[in-house]
């Protein structure tokens, strides 16, 4: 890969504009927020985000969708902890690994169906 | 002692980002012998003491293991840190041995870089210069980055896709600079 300059990265940014922006006036924009402090990174928390990232652009949500990390929820035997909200409802999710991220972006991002199985209660 | 060096790194910027400073400035030069950090920022300054936090990030708690971390880290391993504080700023200077068996692996920078840059953006609103070194027998090389030059061509940092692309350009920074 060659070297970027800003003006190539800003080209690359604005040549898949017109689609955002369109998907932007939806105005529905979700939320995955990823407990990265020390408990969560020793638990695979890198690798949940980097699933989520990619998971969530290659479903086609990666303008509407905010992928932010905080430091530690407090459920240390559950990370990584993963809380996701989407149309208004926050939803605690934990030991979500990369496939559960992938899982998630699918049922419950995609199709609206909140992953039962790796629900919890704080 | 962390998984890897950016986890260091990153812990001690946590610490800057957490003490009120407006600016931040993290530099990485690095050989092959060698990886030297110095976060810098304009906070208002602290008196070290070892294991000890002042329980403004979380409420009651007076125990905190960052800077322990680290000497831990560089005393087991043949390295060096050292803190200059004042009332304008603090500097935090990091030598780590990577020839020494035990020094953690440097781990990804590009992915510590980039969750520095939205931290710094999205959460505090401060300002964050990276500079990154890599010196080898033939030439030394490297890169400068701001936070206020990615906002500027990218917008909010923390979309989906806005995260793929920040990491694309600064690996493509990484491998050929």
């Amino acid at each position: 890969m060659a070297k970027l300059s800003l003006e190539e990265l800003r080209a690359i940014r604005n040549s898949g504009k017109t689609e955002m922006a369109k998907r932007e006036t939806e105005g529905k924009t979700a939320q995955v927020i990823i407990g990265m402090g020390t408990c969560g990174i020793s638990a695979g928390a890198k690798d949940t985000l980097d699933a989520f990232i990619k998971a969530v652009d290659e479903a086609g949500l990666g303008a509407t969708t905010i992928v932010r990390q905080t430091g530690c929820m407090g459920i240390c035997d559950k990370e990584p902890t993963v809380e996701v909200i989407a149309d208004g409802v926050k939803t605690l999710y934990g030991n979500v690994t990369a496939a559960v991220a992938k899982q998630i972006v699918d049922e419950h991002l995609v199709g609206k169906k909140v992953v039962a199985s790796a629900v919890i209660n704080k | 002692m962390h998984y890897t060096l950016c986890d260091q790194i990153a812990d001690i910027v946590q610490n800057a980002m957490d003490a009120g400073a407006t600016e931040i400035q993290v530099e990485l030069v690095e050989n092959e012998k060698v990886a030297v950090v110095y976060v810098r920022d304009n906070g208002p300054g602290f008196e070290y003491k070892p294991f000890y936090t002042n329980g403004l990030k979380h409420p009651h708690r007076t125990t905190g293991l960052g800077l322990a971390f680290l000497a831990q880290t560089v005393e087991q391993t043949g390295g060096s840190w050292k803190i200059e504080s004042s009332e304008r700023g603090t500097t935090v200077t990091m030598e780590f041995n990577l020839a020494h068996i035990d020094t953690p692996p440097l781990g990804d920078v590009v992915l510590l870089f980039r969750s520095l840059f939205v931290t710094c953006t999205n959460e505090k609103s401060m300002l964050l210069t990276i500079h990154r070194t890599k010196k080898t027998a033939r030439a030394d090389t490297g890169y400068t980055v701001t936070s206020a030059q990615l906002v500027d061509v990218l917008g909010n940092l923390e979309t989906a896709e806005n995260l793929l692309l920040l990491e694309r350009y600064l690996r493509s920074l990484e491998n050929n600079g």
